[in-house]
């Protein structure tokens, strides 16, 4: 599963104001609430499902990278977002370094293959350091999109 | 210590497959060790075990057979460790 056809583009934050690990995701799923992908019910259940993820051991995978991820009932099919920090945030990566590109995932319960996918085409886009410095050069939402679009072109 | 390489092949014994949990625990923990650490599923190898990216890369789901090759003093305590992970159900 390409990343762009999980990739809400309405959602995408190309500078996100808040610089703490439960402030960013909430940021992020809250910009998916917005974008009408997910009901507003749901917003706390799945902001917890994803820092209970992240108690497990953080998703900062090294070069200014995170994918927080969980499966939610709340979802019918594998949503996310993108999100640049021009700051950084402390998300205890495995580097130890901040993180300025965040890649959000929403899978459904049962679709585990699935959601292994996206995150391997995810890791694929994000270990390219053109595409990532590209990313966090990106001040708007359109130019997010129109890497992605790019990264997958040559992949 | 004498260099040794050491193959072992191991199942993903989680439900979810080998994904960003055991790849991050195989990363930290390769990087403990001196050894040189291959993984390969198939045809997709992962040549930096240290890197949580190419460890992704591999695309190994549940039931999927890994091996882990190693090269190096410490290969065969680095080989037992990364099978360790691999071969572990992780909690949700």
């Amino acid at each position: 599963m390409r990343m762009s056809e999980f990739v809400i583009k309405e959602a995408l934050i190309p500078n996100l104001t808040q610089t703490t690990k439960e402030g960013v995701i909430r940021e992020m799923v809250e910009s998916l609430k917005r974008s009408g992908h997910i009901k507003a019910s749901q917003v706390e259940s799945i902001v917890k499902a994803l820092l209970k993820r992240e108690q497990l051991g953080s998703t900062g995978i090294g070069h200014g990278v995170a994918i927080p991820h969980t499966k939610h009932e709340g979802v019918d099919r594998p949503i996310g977002t993108v999100a640049v920090s021009h700051q950084g945030v402390d998300f205890q990566s495995i580097d130890n370094e901040a993180v300025y590109i965040f890649v959000l995932l929403i899978s459904p319960l049962e679709r585990t293959g699935e959601h292994l996918r996206a995150l391997e085409n995810v890791t694929r886009n994000l270990r390219n350091e053109t595409f990532c410095r590209f990313l966090r050069q990106a001040t708007t939402a359109d130019e997010i999109w129109e890497l992605i679009l790019e990264a997958e072109g040559s992949a | 210590m004498p260099q040794q390489r050491v193959v072992r092949s191991v199942t993903i014994a989680d439900r979810q497959g080998l994904h960003v949990r055991q790849a991050v625990e195989c990363a930290r923990a390769a990087a403990r060790f001196q050894c040189q650490i291959i993984l390969v599923h198939g045809e997709r190898r992962a040549e930096n075990c240290r890197s949580p990216f190419d460890i992704l890369q591999l695309g190994a789901g549940y039931g999927a057979e890994v091996t882990i090759e190693a090269i190096g003093s410490d290969a065969q305590e680095a080989v037992e460790e990364i099978a360790t992970i691999l071969s572990r159900e992780f909690p949700n």
